[in-house]
C-alpha cells in the first residue's frame, strides 16, 4: 500500500501539494489532472527519486527514499532522463546489471523488447529514437526488474496499437501495484476495481 | 542575405551555444585560466619566432611546431560540427547552391575558423619571400629555398591538419604516436627538416592504415561504463583536456630546461600543482553527468556515495594517461609527486564539499604542504 503523509511540496513561490494525506491500497490507481497540475511530480515523489519539501510516502510501511526501496519500485516518466548517448542495447545491460535481472538471454529474444516491437532499434542510440520507441524503453526499464509498485506517467503516449495491445495485456496480469497517470479515461476500462483520483489545485480527489 | 552569410550566422551560432557549454562543462579549466582561450589563441604568435628560423634547434622545433599543429588540429576538430553546420545539414543540403559556392564557402568558413594558425605563418611566409625576393629572382634559388622551408612547411602541414580536422582520418600517429615515442631523440634532431620529414611519413602511414573501430565489447560494464560512454559520445572536453595537458608538458618541459638550477624546484612546483588540479577537475565533469541525470540515477539502488565512489575510482583511471605522460617527460621529484597528488585530492575534495569553490581547497592546500615540507627538510 502506498501512503503519502502530510506530503507538501513546492517549486519556488509555487505550492503544488500541501500537507497532503493519502492512502492508496488499491491495486489499481489512475491520476487525472489538469496541465501542470502536479501528476508527474506526485510519481516522482512516489518512487522515492524527488524528495518532498515536507512529508514522508511509504510503500509498505518502508520509507520510498530508502536505496533498498529501488528494486521494489518501477517508474517510467517523461521527466526521468535517459541518458541519450548509449544504446538501447547498453542501456537495456546496463540497467539490468544495475537490478541484477539478466535476463539469460540475447535483449532481441527478450520478452518485453519483443512484446513491444523495440527489436530493430536495439543499436540504436537513445537521443535517436522517435518519441514512440523512447516511450516503450522507458517501460521496459521500469517493468525490467518486476518490481512491487510500479508508476507510469502518461504510458500509452505516442504507442502504435502493436505495443497498446502488449501493454493492456501486461496491466491485467501485473501482480503488483499499479499507478499511472493519464488523459486517457480508456486506462484499464476492463477493470472494474480502479480507484480514480482527480488532481487540482485544492488537492487530490477522488472521482 | 547570401550563402556566404547564412553560413557564417550559423557558424558564430553553433560556437556560440558551443562555448557556453564548454564552460559549463571544462569549469576547471576554464575557471582555473580565466583568460586560458585568448592565452592559447596567444601561444601561435609566439611560436611562430622558433617555427620560422631555419637555425632553429631541432629539439625546440620538434617540441614547438608538435604543440602548434596539435593545438590547430584540435581547434579545428572541437569546431567541426559548427563548421560544418551539422545541425541544420538536411535544410542547408535543400538549399540550390552549387557545389562550388559550398566549397568555397566551406574553405573560407575554415580560414575564418583557423585565422590565427593560418594567417601567422602565411603573413610570415609573405614577409620573408618580400625580403628574399632580389634572391629569388636572380636565380638564387637554393638559398631561399632553405630561408623558406620552415614556414612554408608549417603553413602546409597547418593547412593539412586543419583541411583534416574536418574529415574522419585521425592524426594518430603523426601527432600522436610519433612525438611520443620520438622525445629521447628530440635533442638529436639537428635540423627542422628530421622533424618535417618525419611528419610527412607518418601522415603518408595513417591515411593508409586506418585504426580500427573502438569495440566497447571489452570495456567496463556497471557504473563505470555510463561515465565511459559518456566520454566516447562528448570527446570535447576530453579533448580540450589532453590539449592542456600536453601543452602544460610541453610548454613546462620546455621551460624548465632553460631555467636557472635555483628556480627549477619552484617551477616544477607550480607545474605539479596545476597539473593536478587540471587532472582533478574530471570530477566536475562526472558530476555534471550525474546532475543531467539524476532522476534516473536516483532509481537505481545504488547508494550516493557509492556513486561518488565509482566516480572517484573513474576519474583516478582516466588521468593514469596524463600521469604517465608526466612521468615519461620526467619533469618531477618525488616531493614534486607527493605535491600533485595533494593538489588532485584538495581539488576532488573541493568538488564534493564546495563546488562553487573548489578551488580554494588546493590553494589553502598548497602552503600546508610545503611548510611541512620545509619544515621536515630542515
Amino acid at each position: 500500500m502506498l501512503s503519502f503523509t502530510q506530503v507538501s511540496h513546492h517549486f519556488g513561490t509555487r505550492t503544488l501539494f500541501r500537507e497532503l494525506t493519502l492512502s492508496l491500497p488499491e491495486s489499481r490507481v489512475v491520476l487525472t489532472g489538469a496541465n501542470g497540475s502536479g501528476k508527474t511530480t506526485l510519481l516522482l515523489i512516489a518512487a522515492g527519486i524527488l524528495p518532498p519539501s515536507q512529508g514522508a510516502v511509504s510503500f509498505n510501511q518502508q520509507n520510498v527514499a530508502d536505496i533498498a526501496m529501488r528494486r521494489t519500485i518501477g517508474i517510467s516518466a517523461s521527466k526521468v532522463n535517459l541518458p541519450g548517448f548509449f544504446t538501447v542495447n547498453d542501456m537495456l545491460a546496463f540497467q539490468a546489471r544495475q537490478f541484477n535481472c539478466e535476463p539469460g538471454c540475447h535483449w532481441a529474444d527478450y520478452h518485453w523488447v519483443n512484446a513491444f516491437g523495440l527489436t530493430p532499434f536495439l543499436n540504436t542510440r537513445v537521443e535517436d529514437l522517435s518519441l514512440g520507441n523512447h516511450k516503450k524503453l522507458s517501460l521496459i526499464l521500469a517493468l525490467m526488474h518486476s518490481p512491487e509498485l510500479l508508476l507510469l506517467d502518461e504510458p500509452t503516449n505516442g504507442l502504435d496499437d502493436q505495443t497498446r495491445s502488449a501493454l493492456e495485456a501486461c496491466f491485467e496480469s501485473y501482480a503488483g501495484q499499479l499507478i499511472i497517470a493519464s488523459h486517457e479515461p480508456q486506462v484499464f476500462a476492463s477493470n472494474s476495481n480502479v480507484r480514480h483520483l482527480h488532481l487540482d489545485a485544492s488537492g487530490v480527489h477522488d472521482r | 542575405m547570401n550563402y556566404w552569410q547564412f553560413r557564417r550566422q550559423l557558424y558564430q551560432h553553433a560556437l556560440k551555444q558551443w562555448l557556453e557549454s564548454l564552460t559549463q562543462v571544462s569549469t576547471g579549466i576554464v575557471a582555473l585560466f580565466p583568460m586560458a582561450l585568448y592565452a592559447l589563441l596567444l601561444l601561435p604568435l609566439l611560436a611562430l619566432g622558433v617555427l620560422a628560423d631555419k637555425d632553429s634547434q631541432g629539439e625546440s622545433f620538434f617540441y614547438t611546431l608538435w604543440g602548434y599543429l596539435l593545438l590547430a588540429y584540435c581547434w579545428i576538430a572541437m569546431q567541426k560540427e559548427a563548421l560544418a553546420a551539422a545541425d541544420y545539414a538536411l535544410y542547408d543540403s535543400s538549399l540550390p547552391v552549387s557545389v562550388w559556392q559550398r566549397g568555397a564557402t566551406e574553405l573560407g568558413l575554415l580560414l575564418y575558423a583557423a585565422n590565427v594558425f593560418v594567417i601567422g605563418p602565411a603573413a610570415v611566409l609573405v614577409a620573408m619571400v618580400y625580403g628574399h625576393f632580389a634572391e629569388l629572382v636572380s636565380g638564387k634559388l637554393w638559398v631561399s629555398v632553405t630561408q623558406l622551408y620552415p614556414v612554408s612547411g608549417l603553413l602546409a602541414c597547418t593547412f593539412y591538419y586543419c583541411q583534416s580536422a574536418m574529415g574522419p582520418v585521425k592524426p594518430w600517429l603523426s601527432l600522436g604516436l610519433l612525438p611520443l615515442f620520438a622525445m629521447p631523440w628530440a635533442a638529436s634532431m639537428h635540423s627542422p627538416w628530421l622533424c618535417l620529414l618525419g611528419l610527412v611519413v607518418a601522415i603518408l602511414v595513417e591515411r593508409t592504415v586506418r585504426l580500427p573501430a573502438l569495440s566497447l565489447a571489452g570495456l567496463p560494464q556497471g557504473f563505470w561504463r555510463l561515465f565511459l560512454q559518456h566520454d566516447l559520445n562528448q570527446t570535447k572536453p576530453t579533448l580540450l583536456r589532453a590539449v592542456v595537458v600536453l601543452l602544460l608538458l610541453v610548454i613546462g618541459a620546455t621551460f624548465v630546461r632553460q631555467i636557472g638550477v635555483s628556480a627549477k624546484a619552484p617551477a616544477s612546483l607550480f607545474l605539479a600543482f596545476v597539473l593536478g588540479v587540471v587532472a582533478a577537475t574530471k570530477l566536475l565533469e562526472l558530476e555534471s553527468v550525474r546532475r543531467d541525470y539524476h532522476y534516473y540515477l536516483n532509481t537505481l539502488p545504488i547508494t550516493h556515495r557509492d556513486s561518488i565512489v565509482q566516480a572517484l575510482g573513474y576519474c583516478l583511471v582516466y588521468c593514469l594517461p596524463a600521469v604517465l605522460l608526466i612521468v615519461k617527460f620526467n619533469l618531477l621529484s618525488l616531493s614534486q609527486w607527493g605535491f600533485f597528488l595533494l593538489s588532485y585530492a584538495a581539488t576532488q575534495i573541493g568538488i564534493l564539499l564546495r563546488p562553487g569553490y573548489y578551488l580554494l581547497f588546493p590553494l589553502l592546500a598548497a602552503p600546508v604542504y610545503l611548510g611541512m615540507f620545509t619544515w621536515f627538510n630542515g
